[in-house]
């Protein structure tokens, strides 16, 4: 009885101990938390970023730096059995060096729509969360919504492609590129976007070359609660919140549905 | 002499601190983790300590052969073009790459070759030459501007990360190259101590001390460009050090080279461990703050109120 009572108290420490999660961008996270979720197991998320506020529950969790410069010593002082970092975000000499320290960590790519359920399928993997399918399932049927709401526009390949400008600063007025995340989901929507072909990834423009090129549509990404529109006025101009559009999840998705709504509803009053 | 002595502890006390805080384990029972100590923190208390000689080093040998108390590797567009080498370099073949270290040595050994090409010519002078130095450090900066408005989003991350100075990036055979380095030029700079006097006495005298002024400017760009192009690459850019520890010396010891190098290469190395220290927040902060800012933020000030305070108590000399 003793002996097996000591090689409980002994083993006690690494059952308790159990899984450690560290994420290390706010798009890792928002996913690393929703299969978490799914599985009533957050509390396996120790630590994130700055900026990881989505869902509600993992803002007061432990910061180890911002994504873009992490504090490594505080992650690997952490002792963290799973590290979820993203491509897109962190930077990958900071990726290695962790590995180089034992650290166990599983890059994500999550810039492309269509990518999504492959990359969520690998951390599902890499966590271990086999049974969190089900996030997959509301995946397709969100982004099925979406279709359908883009769908009519999309349809019609003999309807005229209509030029969009994705304004993403005011003063100067920025706008994104080609080669942003934001291309994708102009092509989604089944624009074509007015500097697809930029050089710079945020092009800048003035506001008299802005009213001359005129783009039929604009979508502006405010990036604070406080910011303002640029373009309050104008016609066929929408405003998303940056927060919800800023890499593709749930949120993403809603933010896409509510676009949709949001341009027929403007397009039937004009007809 | 006990200012010295004081001085070696306080060095001491930062090093260890910087080596041990916050350590996984326990110090004095010997179980600390020593994967840990060597990537993270020996790694960087040599690249900061390296880094302080080099470029406290590198102002006074600019100074001394461009015979101008302003000159120095960062007001001179050494190394912004340095910076703007590796940048490019970065776009091509990937950063953390040795296409990075070429790119970096390229910007610098370029820029300080064109600087000895003006300096060379018998119709111009120092202060041209280091106008000039200004100038293409204002080009280089903008040209580094242009060069980032166009690379994709995570170059963009690490080159300005790395643009913001960080002694955390090298890993350890990088530091010992630039541990090395230094080690290069302080020994360089400690022999050819009494060619850069020369200088003191105006450019005209300098061979009447038996210095032949074209090889020692020749080896001294050498050097430092370097030296330079090598701290830029493994550490990013960071300013300042070059321009203020050697005011900073000549005014407490005098203008000799040779207590000049030895001092300034102390201080410099001091400082950018305690500001690196700083930049780290002694392992508090979730995030840290590039060395370059703590020491701009930090260091400058306080430099320039020893100045001020010696500059009222007893008048200037540079």
């Amino acid at each position: 009885m003793m002996f097996w009572l000591g090689i409980f108290l002994g083993l006690w420490p690494a059952f308790a101990e159990g899984r450690k999660i560290i994420c290390l961008a706010p798009s890792a996270c928002e996913w690393t938390a929703e299969i978490l979720l799914e599985q009533n197991k957050l509390s396996d998320l120790v630590a994130t970023v700055e900026y990881a506020n989505h869902p509600d529950q993992i803002r007061s969790l432990e910061k180890v730096g911002a994504y873009t410069r992490l504090n490594l010593e505080k992650i690997v002082t952490l002792k963290p059995t799973h590290v979820v970092a993203s491509k897109d975000g962190n930077q990958p000499e900071q990726i290695q060096r962790l590995t180089r320290m034992g650290v166990r960590v599983h890059v994500m790519d999550f810039l492309k729509i269509h990518n999504v359920k492959i990359q969520a399928k690998s951390l599902m993997e890499f966590l271990g969360e086999f049974r969190a399918e089900k996030l997959l399932d509301r995946w397709d049927h969100e982004l099925e919504k979406v279709d359908r709401a883009f769908g009519l526009k999309k349809d019609s390949s003999a309807q005229k492609i209509e030029a969009v400008a994705i304004v993403v600063g005011c003063s100067p007025l920025v706008l994104a590129g080609g080669k942003t995340f934001y291309q994708e989901a102009v092509e989604f929507m089944g624009f074509e976007n007015a500097v697809k072909d930029s050089a710079p990834l945020y092009p800048r423009w003035s506001r008299e070359r802005f009213q001359k090129e005129n783009p039929k549509f604009t979508i502006e990404v405010l990036m604070s609660t406080d910011a303002k529109p640029c373009f309050p006025g104008r016609e066929r101009n929408f405003v998303v919140n940056g927060d919800d559009f800023s890499s593709v999840n749930f949120r993403f998705l809603k933010s896409l549905q509510s676009l949709a709504g949001k341009i027929s509803a403007s397009e039937a009053i004009r007809r | 002499m006990r200012r010295n002595w004081f001085f070696v502890f306080i060095f001491l006390l930062f090093a260890g601190v910087q080596l041990f805080q916050g350590v996984p384990g326990e110090v004095f029972s010997g179980t600390i983790d020593l994967k840990f100590l060597t990537e993270f923190r020996l790694n960087r208390l040599l690249v900061s300590c390296a880094l302080g000689v080099i470029l406290t080093l590198s102002g006074i040998v600019l100074q001394a052969i461009f015979s101008n108390p302003l000159a120095e590797p960062y007001t001179l567009g050494v190394a912004s073009s340095s910076a703007l080498g590796a940048a490019v370099a970065a776009g091509f073949f990937g950063a953390h790459s040795m296409g990075m270290v070429g790119g970096a040595l390229f910007g610098a050994i370029f820029v300080t070759f064109i600087l000895y090409s003006i300096l060379k010519n018998r119709n111009t002078t120092a202060s041209l030459a280091l106008l000039t130095g200004v100038m293409i450090s204002h080009v280089a900066a903008a040209m580094l501007t242009v060069w980032t408005s166009l690379s994709s989003p995570d170059q963009l991350h690490t080159v300005l990360n790395w643009l913001m100075g960080d002694c955390t990036r090298a890993n350890f055979s990088q530091s010992l190259i630039l541990l090395g380095m230094a080690a290069l030029l302080f020994v360089w700079a400690f022999f050819r101590a009494g060619s850069m006097d020369a200088f003191l006495f105006g450019e005209n005298w300098v061979e009447s001390f038996g210095v032949n002024k074209d090889r020692f400017r020749n080896e001294a760009i050498l050097v430092v460009s370097l030296a330079i192009g090598i701290s830029v690459a493994f550490a990013g850019v960071v300013g300042f050090l070059g321009l203020m520890v050697p005011h900073f010396v000549r005014h407490a010891h005098g203008a000799k080279h040779r207590s000049l190098v030895v001092r300034s290469a102390a201080i410099g190395a001091f400082i950018l461990l305690g500001s690196d220290l700083l930049s780290r927040g002694f392992g508090m902060w979730n995030s840290e703050i590039p060395v370059g800012a703590i020491l701009a933020i930090v260091g400058v000030p306080f430099l320039l109120s020893v100045l001020w305070r010696k500059h009222v108590a007893g008048g200037i000399a540079t």
